[in-house]
């Protein structure tokens, strides 16, 4: 039986992986229990330490079109998939709800993909550099209107949802600050080759933000929003309820909040602020959040070992209700809740269906439920159930499922109970069912053991990270 | 970290039915009398089929270009661009009329099935969608609700259930029919559906909406169906995120078998547009005519923030809009359904009175609200807004939106609006 | 040795035998570190298969790859796919100046316009195709039908053995051999060939090059 780590600081550390990214297998989990917890957060919340040009030849070897809009996405969940900088790519995830921006009105994959590369590169610097960045991207500026915000005509859609959205939040400003600092981002405009001052557009008049007075540009307005107490704030709360917990104290939201201002703005700061807290290794801490379909699906396939990432994926994850390149709004994803309505429940279900059928069996490196139970060398229905629920949930779920599974796995197809489990007879690709729907004795444990794993991957806390 | 499976009961017997639902009511997932009703045959809303449709334009639909003031040289004074021409608005009298694409509409109002109520927002108003959606759609400017009107009326629905109605029967497991409050047809649930008692699942596409198991393995699907049930149901777990994640799962599955029946038992000549609002309107249809006794049915339609290029735009949506209700009202009407639901369109809100830079229009305040079918009585109502004595150059409003709402409490759904809304609101004679 | 034992040996060495075909070429000392370290790895009874994600093994024998959508099944929409880049793509590059854009626009412009009419001429060709074809399918069904009955018939009535029928199948005709289709298809190519030349004389090949590596995935310096 392999070891299941009650270790403590183990599980410590499955936690902090669990929330640093998008799942992992034994091999990418090895290294970080070897170093400890402290080391494996210093490793993880600076990205740059670790060499990821495994990554990048593997990129090299794929054919992406970059102005493909199915492609990008693709792109992007082989890079959540084979990454070994896993809270880089969380981060990109983060702030691309963030500073949402939505391809079906920019109409330009290869825009959205720059932006993506951009937010990579800032993601754990300065928010500053972040912002300024954001403010002079060409999708971002395409997508709130500013390259129709001009000086006699200002258009007020960038400096609303710079305020609202990407920096202080609601009740911080009026509507006299939207329009002046609508004002102040006149002529801010994109070319092909990227951002474009057009100075013949821009109001160059005296500007009242804030409650400060001067001739300003994007860029001091970029500087007096990164300044405000009320950002610190703002950011320190959507960070933990991204990555901590959905209803933190007020006194961990100030913490983090002070991190912001104390370390002049830094993200990687204040990230590693929220992992070190005891916030973060408490027990209510463990299992309060819903994975995002980002984290369901790509978990379930490194999970499964699938090596192709199949041209449905990002469909599924759009119909699971996350679209990469293509929030819903500026306001991104709301996430939490809003992640298991009915509907998108049923999605996640028949999701693990399909990882569990047949459907992947031709992949030599993937791994059917019926082979690592083999490999395992599981022999009795106990063992098997108790070795899936500890892969899968880590063992949270009530004794009555266990049950429950248990009476599952030992039965045959018409419900009633079988004596023995058998172990050697399962992987025959070959045998199909038979015509009235029976099924051969030898196929009866192969269906078992998916229904078994598709069963634990509809538990509720299956959904839980 | 505590192991969380030390603290769990093992209840490993079969459940009847009886303590299925007791254990449900438990729970607070649906009100004890709400289950009995749905476990008779007799529908208890039956003579009271009435339902409403509630559809919000996404993004501030222009309400000034949708009931256009053809007759104000201010409007094309503040709109040189994007005003739409007099001799192509379609006239509802001497004063206002639609947008050009609005003929469904303009056939509509000609027989007296559509009220146009202009002016309606809310004091103090909000010009960030998102807080503006939540006003709209808790009906509570004031504070930062965490239910919905709608969701509100479903609750007081669920208790208001008289107990004389119901009769006890005697229904195998499996075999009862669902009735279903709501229905909301989005992949997210908006804000004005959420209840305290009531799960409404969103259905976006019903043939997804299935549990399905490897295909190559059909025979096993009864019995991870219900392996899948005695787990939810058992699933003892005190965590709010556990059972909020409990409730939508038993609700999806529920839910999920009676639709596909309706689906599949639908018929109509009735041809609707391309796209995903004809296609859930239709949906909608087939659920009125297939009696699954909704009351509420939700719906959005994306794309009307038009900051830039407004004229195509609106164009399109609004066309979209005026031909998909067509088609719905003549399917409804071919099933007999036509008087039994009342459809309320409204946006979170209008949009300023000038035109932009980009040919579009920035975030406002009032708009219209159109109200559609059942028990409508056509006409107009409200004021249309001064366009030139504004509020920092946007409409002031002159009815308050939850006006609207208790007209259609009160008087189409037959229930309370002031417990509803939390007080008392006029109704408008639109019905 | 037990049966699970026996399997795990035979993963081993069916494992060792691909990794050393894969090594056979360069057997450095590093290399037989990695292969030691991996066939440990193998015996920690870890449930993965190795040479994947993250393990020390460098040889996996299937490659992570992506699965793109398939395109045209048909064999005349195969033919159709138009290798040209599309207006959206062309505005990407960063050196068109303002008349290369002007003149883009308006080749493309034209271009679409004759793609539409052309493709206007095809499609009920197309149509009228499949109608054919659907109703030689079912006067075939029809005749195999009353062969078929006669055939029974005439063993009821004479109580002999029928000849066996024919076993005849149905060959359907193919759109790319329908004369009328082809022709158009023709044109369309054609048009395309026409347009491939037009666009690479408004825009060079250095800025043909800077599209096709944008596409590859080059980024701006800024964004680096």
């Amino acid at each position: 039986m392999p070891n299941r780590n009650k270790n403590k600081n183990d599980q410590q550390i499955r936690h902090l992986l669990s929330r640093a990214g998008f799942g992992f297998t034994p091999e990418e989990l090895a290294p970080y229990l070897e170093m400890g917890y402290s080391s494996a957060l210093d490793r993880l919340t600076s990205p740059s330490s670790t060499d990821n040009s495994a990554l990048d030849k593997m990129l090299a070897e794929q054919s992406f079109d970059f102005t493909n809009p199915d492609d990008i996405k693709r792109w992007w969940l082989f890079r959540m998939m084979f990454t070994r900088r896993p809270l880089e790519e969380k981060m990109t995830l983060f702030w691309h709800g963030h500073f949402a921006t939505s391809d079906n009105k920019v109409r330009n994959p290869y825009a959205m993909y720059v932006q993506n590369c951009t937010i990579r590169k800032h993601a754990f610097g300065k928010f500053d550099d972040l912002l300024l960045a954001m403010s002079k991207d060409p999708a971002m500026i395409e997508w709130l209107d500013n390259q129709q915000n001009r000086k006699n005509k200002p258009n007020e859609n960038y400096a609303r949802e710079v305020m609202e959205l990407f920096t202080m939040g609601i009740g911080n400003y009026t509507e006299q600050d939207v329009k002046e600092g609508a004002r102040a981002f006149t002529g801010w405009q994109a070319k092909p080759d990227g951002f474009f001052f057009n100075s013949g557009q821009h109001d160059n008049g005296s500007k009242t933000f804030l409650g400060r007075t001067g001739n300003f540009n994007g860029e001091d307005i970029v500087n007096i929003l990164a300044n405000q107490k009320a950002t610190g704030h703002y950011l320190a709360g959507k960070l933990i309820r991204f990555f901590a917990l959905y209803n933190p104290s007020n006194s961990f939201v100030d913490e983090i909040a002070g991190v912001y201002k104390k370390s002049d703005h830094n993200i990687g700061a204040m990230v590693s602020a929220i992992f070190s807290s005891h916030n973060f290794s408490s027990n209510l801490c463990f299992h309060s959040l819903i994975k995002s379909p980002c984290e369901y699906v790509v978990g379930m396939l490194k999970t499964f070992q699938v090596s192709q990432v199949d041209a449905e994926v990002p469909r599924l994850m759009a119909a699971m209700g996350q679209n990469l390149f293509n929030p819903p709004s500026v306001k991104g994803w709301d996430g939490g809740e809003n992640w298991i309505a009915s509907d998108v429940m049923m999605e996640r279900f028949n999701f693990a269906t399909r990882m569990i059928s047949q459907k992947f069996d031709y992949l030599e490196k993937y791994s059917s439920p019926a082979k690592i139970a083999a490999e395992q060398g599981l022999s009795t229905a106990a063992e098997t159930v108790d070795y899936f629920l500890g892969l899968l949930v880590e063992n949270d779920a009530p004794p009555a499922v266990r049950e429950r599974l248990i009476k599952y796995v030992s039965s045959d197809m018409t419900g009633k109970p079988m004596t023995n489990l058998m172990t050697n007879s399962m992987t025959n690709p070959a045998a199909k069912p038979l015509a009235s729907g029976k099924l051969p004795e030898d196929k009866v444990l192969d269906a078992r053991l998916r229904g078994l794993v598709h069963l634990i991957m509809t538990l509720p806390t299956y959904q839980l990270t | 970290m505590t192991n969380p499976s030390s603290i769990y009961n093992s209840i490993n017997k079969s459940i009847s039915r009886r303590d299925f639902l007791a254990g449900l009511a438990a729970l607070g997932i649906l009100g004890q009398q709400q289950l009995e009703a749905f476990a008779s045959q007799i529908d208890p809303l039956a003579g009271a089929e009435r339902s409403i449709l509630v559809i919000q334009l996404n993004g501030g639909n222009d309400g000034i270009n949708t009931i256009i003031p053809y007759a104000s040289g201010a409007y094309y004074d503040a709109r040189p661009k994007i005003a739409i021409k007099q001799a192509d608005v379609l006239h509802i009298d001497d004063k206002v009329g639609f947008h050009p694409s609005l003929t469904a509409f303009q056939e509509f109002y000609t027989q007296g099935k559509l009220a146009v109520i202009q002016g309606v927002g809310y004091p103090e108003p909000n010009r960030s969608h998102f807080r503006s959606i939540e006003i709209w759609q808790t009906a509570q400017p004031e504070i930062i609700g965490d239910t919905g009107w709608l969701g509100r009326y479903l609750d007081h629905l669920s208790i208001s259930q008289s107990p004389g109605k119901v009769v006890k029967a005697s229904i195998e497991p499996g075999k009862e029919k669902i009735a279903m409050l709501a229905v909301n047809v989005d992949p997210l649930l908006p804000k004005s559906l959420l209840a305290r008692k009531v799960a409404v699942p969103s259905v976006s596409d019903v043939q997804a909406f299935r549990f399905k198991v490897d295909p190559l393995y059909q025979a096993d699907r009864a019995l991870q169906l219900e392996a899948f049930n005695d787990i939810y149901q058992n699933f003892d777990d005190n965590r709010p995120v556990v059972k909020k994640l409990r409730t939508s799962g038993l609700a999806a599955n529920r839910a999920s078998e009676r639709l596909l029946d309706l689906v599949k038992g639908h018929k109509t000549t009735v041809k609707y547009p391309d796209g995903k609002l004809g296609s859930s309107l239709k949906f909608i249809a087939q659920m009125v005519s297939g009696g699954i006794g909704a009351k509420v049915y939700t719906l959005g339609y994306d794309g009307f923030d038009t900051h830039a290029g407004e004229l195509r735009t609106q164009t399109n949506l609004l066309a979209g809009l005026g031909k998909s209700l067509s088609a719905f009202q003549e399917d409804l009407k071919q099933h007999g359904c036509d008087d039994k639901v009342m459809v309320l369109v409204f946006s979170e809100f209008g949009r300023r009175v000038a035109e932009n830079g980009g040919g579009g229009t920035d975030h406002g305040t009032a708009g219209p609200c159109l109200v559609l079918g059942g028990g409508v009585k056509g006409g107009l109502y409200g004021q249309y807004p001064s366009l030139t004595e504004l509020d920092h150059g946007d409409l002031k409003f002159n009815v308050d939106f939850r006006t609207v709402y208790a007209t259609i409490l009160d008087r189409w759904l037959g229930a309370d609006s002031r417990e509803v809304l939390g007080k008392n609101f006029d109704n408008l004679d639109f019905c | 040795m037990s049966k699970s034992a026996r399997l795990l040996f035979l993963i081993v060495c069916f494992s060792t035998y691909c990794q050393a075909e894969a090594f056979a070429k360069s057997r450095s000392v590093e290399d037989s570190i990695n292969q030691e370290s991996s066939l440990k790895a193998r015996h920690s009874a870890s449930p993965f298969a190795v040479g994947n994600f993250f393990s020390a093994s460098a040889a996996a024998a299937v490659k992570p790859s992506v699965e793109k959508r398939p395109g045209p099944k048909d064999v005349i929409g195969q033919q159709l796919v138009d290798a040209n880049p599309t207006l959206e793509q062309v505005r990407l590059i960063p050196s068109l100046d303002g008349p290369q854009r002007k003149q883009v626009n308006e080749l493309f412009n034209v271009y679409r316009s004759d793609l539409k009419l052309l493709n206007e001429q095809l499609r009920p060709l197309r149509e009228e195709f499949k109608a054919r074809l659907k109703s030689e399918k079912e006067k075939f069904d029809k005749d195999k039908q009353d062969r078929d009955k006669l055939a029974k018939e005439t063993l009821a009535k004479e109580k002999q053995e029928p000849i066996k029928a024919e076993s005849a199948r149905f060959v359907p005709a193919k759109e790319e051999e329908d004369a009328a289709i082809i022709a158009v298809v023709g044109k369309i190519k054609e048009r395309q060939n026409q347009f491939t030349e037009a666009l690479n004389k408004v825009v060079s090949p250095a800025q043909m090059l800077e599209l096709e590596q944008l596409r590859r995935g080059k980024v701006p310096a800024y964004a680096q």
